[in-house]
């Protein structure tokens, strides 16, 4: 079962989140950027759930906690509304700089999500474009990274897995192709866009087509960690116990 | 440069391979490389062929010197004479039988006598057969509801022992379940309140021989204040010894730490890798067991009875407990030498019966999974991040042959990490 506020911070930390990645690799994504006549950071504020700031530049796109720097705000009264912005592309209510809000929310915002959409959400058709498969792949990946924070420090269950983790970086990857790392800290878990310098764990996954696989559901975790295609060190506790929560990703996207 | 040539594993890799188009994860839980203990799974043997008093051979005819010890069965030597030779004669005049063999009685008979909080014995076939039947009673006994776990609990695969977040479970698998910190009174007293005393019992292993983290002994003086709790709160107290059991002592683990158990879970060294399980109880706790519904179709088989009532006499005269301490402190004290030699750190921790070790060097336990896979690949079957097990065919040259192995697989280490500088 889904909880609306983990889901909310799912949204904030995994899905928007990756706009940051999208705007760095996707040519369509990188020409809305570009078009921006002046910075827009925009805030979404959710009672009882996440407030962080997207930055869009002609540079891209940054996501930072807080409303720090923000030049116009969406307020949301509850998880479920800020939910359904990104489930039903319902806004919340301006409440700083209510034109930009609209007109960047019903323009360039729009074109983002549309564009982070097809890549997290592909058809069959595209994927079969080798490019985007693996764009998408990537993508995928950023998102259920930012995903695994969310749950571990905001979902009932995965919270319970967060408790077993202990202090350290884990890195996580596909081999040559992105790489991130998962910092836990009191059990608490954020998310870095760098291959982790020092980690105590690694899980690195050894091809692009293989993530893709275990991402949409068609390989099998336990079976590929076996076969030796899932490259794990250090302490597998901290893995297993992300493996945990990453079984909740699966429900909170899947 | 290593005295000791790598094996090879391609028949391993084959039969693996095959095991993996037949089998989930081809060999699921801990004797497969499904829980992260063969790093890099290429260094490890992954089906087996035969084995003989401290030593198994894989399917390419590899030899190692076996620290893990099936994960504890074997406890006198793999295929000991004198138990598979009764375990042997039982099967040839009668095993799973429509009235059972009077063997199981001489087993509960031998159990009373062995076992010093022990009034009678029940039997069943695997260590989460025992926990389950054990809080079972427990919630029997009290007519409460709650169970209470010290911290990074391991009591077996049954959906109440795992965690909320586990495939397949439930929060309603694990709603009763109450952590607390190890031999913390406070928090105990704190989580009993919290759920308004509805707490029918304390399961627990007789120390944290946990996995990855310096296992802790535990002291007397802690033993003493938990029973104590449980009495005043009218708790149950059971003592999973499914790991620990007969290896500190054969009164059972409880017994060694000072106290007595309401109940005790045995399994692994009973009869040296026949499969049995047994619960142990007191008097107070027998009415209670004769209540609950729980048997299986194998549980009264005669054959393990029969190798139990070999194996656990002969724990007796050869006095096992203490020869395994010896045998383990020997053996880890020159894995701690060979390692300095070197410039590693190597922590031995838990008790010496069942040693765990971890390079302290890093924190990541990543090169001490190197020096594991190096030792594993010359001979010498150690786990990176579970304890390991002493059983009684160990001899003074197996302890050498182990120490040798383990210093050349930690020079082959050093020479791979000159950025370390670790002389």
């Amino acid at each position: 079962m889904k909880e609306a506020k983990a889901m909310a911070y799912v949204n904030a930390y995994g899905v928007l989140a990756t706009l940051e990645n999208l705007c760095e690799i996707d040519d369509k994504a990188k020409a809305v950027c570009q078009g921006l006549k002046n910075p827009v950071a925009i805030c979404m504020d959710v009672k009882d759930g996440p407030c962080v700031t997207y930055h869009f530049s002609k540079d891209g796109c940054k996501m930072t906690e807080g409303e720090g720097g923000c030049t116009c705000k969406m307020s949301f009264a509850s998880p479920e509304k800020f939910n359904a912005l990104i489930d039903e592309s319902k806004p919340g209510i301006p409440t700083k700089n209510p034109v930009q809000v609209l007109s960047f929310l019903l323009g360039p915002f729009t074109k983002l999500t549309d564009i982070l959409t097809a890549y997290l959400m592909p058809s069959k058709e595209a994927l079969k474009e080798r490019d985007f498969f693996e764009k998408s792949t990537i993508l995928t990946m950023y998102t259920i990274a930012g995903a695994i924070c969310a749950l571990g420090n905001n979902d009932s269950i995965s919270k319970g897995s967060a408790y077993y983790i202990c202090d350290g970086d884990i890195g996580m990857g596909i081999t040559d192709a992105c790489y991130v790392t998962i910092c836990a800290r009191n059990h608490h878990l954020s998310l870095k866009k760098e291959k982790a310098a020092n980690p105590r764990a690694v899980m690195e996954f050894k091809t692009i087509d293989l993530a893709n696989a275990l991402f949409n559901g068609t390989a099998s975790t336990m079976a590929e960690l076996c076969a030796g295609n899932i490259h794990l060190a250090g302490m597998c506790n901290m893995i297993d116990n992300i493996n945990r929560i990453l079984d909740r990703v699966a429900v909170y996207l899947g | 440069m290593s005295k000791y040539p790598e094996y090879t594993h391609e028949k391993s890799q084959e039969w693996f391979n095959r095991a993996l188009a037949a089998i989930p994860s081809g060999v699921y839980g801990h004797l497969g490389p499904s829980e992260g203990l063969f790093l890099p799974i290429t260094k490890w043997p992954l089906m087996g062929d035969h084995a003989k008093g401290t030593y198994f051979w894989d399917v390419d005819g590899n030899k190692y010197l076996d620290f893990m010890c099936a994960y504890g069965p074997n406890v006198l030597g793999y295929c000991d004479d004198d138990v598979d030779a009764a375990a042997m004669e039982q099967l040839k005049i009668g095993n799973c039988t429509t009235s059972p063999s009077y063997k199981m009685v001489e087993c509960a008979e031998l159990l009373k006598d062995t076992v010093a909080c022990a009034d009678w014995a029940f039997f069943m076939k695997n260590g989460s057969d025992a926990t389950t039947f054990s809080v079972m009673c427990a919630r029997a006994h009290t007519g409460k509801k709650k169970m209470m776990f010290f911290k990074g609990y391991y009591h077996g695969d049954f959906q109440w022992a795992q965690k909320a977040d586990y495939p397949g479970i439930t929060p309603e698998d694990v709603a009763n379940n109450i952590v607390v910190p190890w031999f913390d009174i406070e928090a105990m007293q704190e989580a009993y309140d919290a759920c308004n005393g509805d707490v029918a019992g304390l399961i627990a292993q007789p120390y944290d021989h946990g996995n990855f983290f310096d296992n802790k002994c535990a002291s007397k003086e802690q033993w003493a204040k938990v029973r104590k709790f449980c009495d005043d709160h009218g708790m149950v107290l059971i003592i999973d010894d499914v790991r620990t059991g007969f290896r500190l002592d054969l009164a059972g683990s409880d017994h060694y730490y000072g106290f007595k158990a309401d109940l005790i879970c045995f399994c692994k060294a009973l009869a040296n890798g026949y499969n049995m399980s047994a619960v142990c109880g007191g008097e107070h706790m027998k009415n209670t067991a004769s209540s609950v519904v729980y048997t299986g179709s194998y549980w009264m088989s005669a054959e393990p009875f029969a190798a139990c009532l070999a194996c656990i006499p002969k724990m007796k005269r050869l006095n096992t407990p203490p020869m395994f301490r010896e045998k383990g402190i020997k053996l880890t004290d020159g894995f701690k030498a060979a390692g300095k030699e070197h410039g590693f750190d190597l922590v031995v921790s838990g008790e010496p019966a069942l040693f765990y070790l971890r390079i302290a060097n890093d924190d990541s336990l990543m090169l001490h999974q190197e020096w594991i896979a190096e030792c594993v690949s010359r001979g010498l079957f150690l786990a990176s991040h579970h304890n390991h097990f002493i059983n009684a065919s160990v001899t003074d040259e197996d302890i050498a042959l182990a120490i040798d192995i383990a210093e050349d697989a930690f020079g082959v280490v050093a020479a791979r990490h000159p950025e370390l500088g670790l002389k």
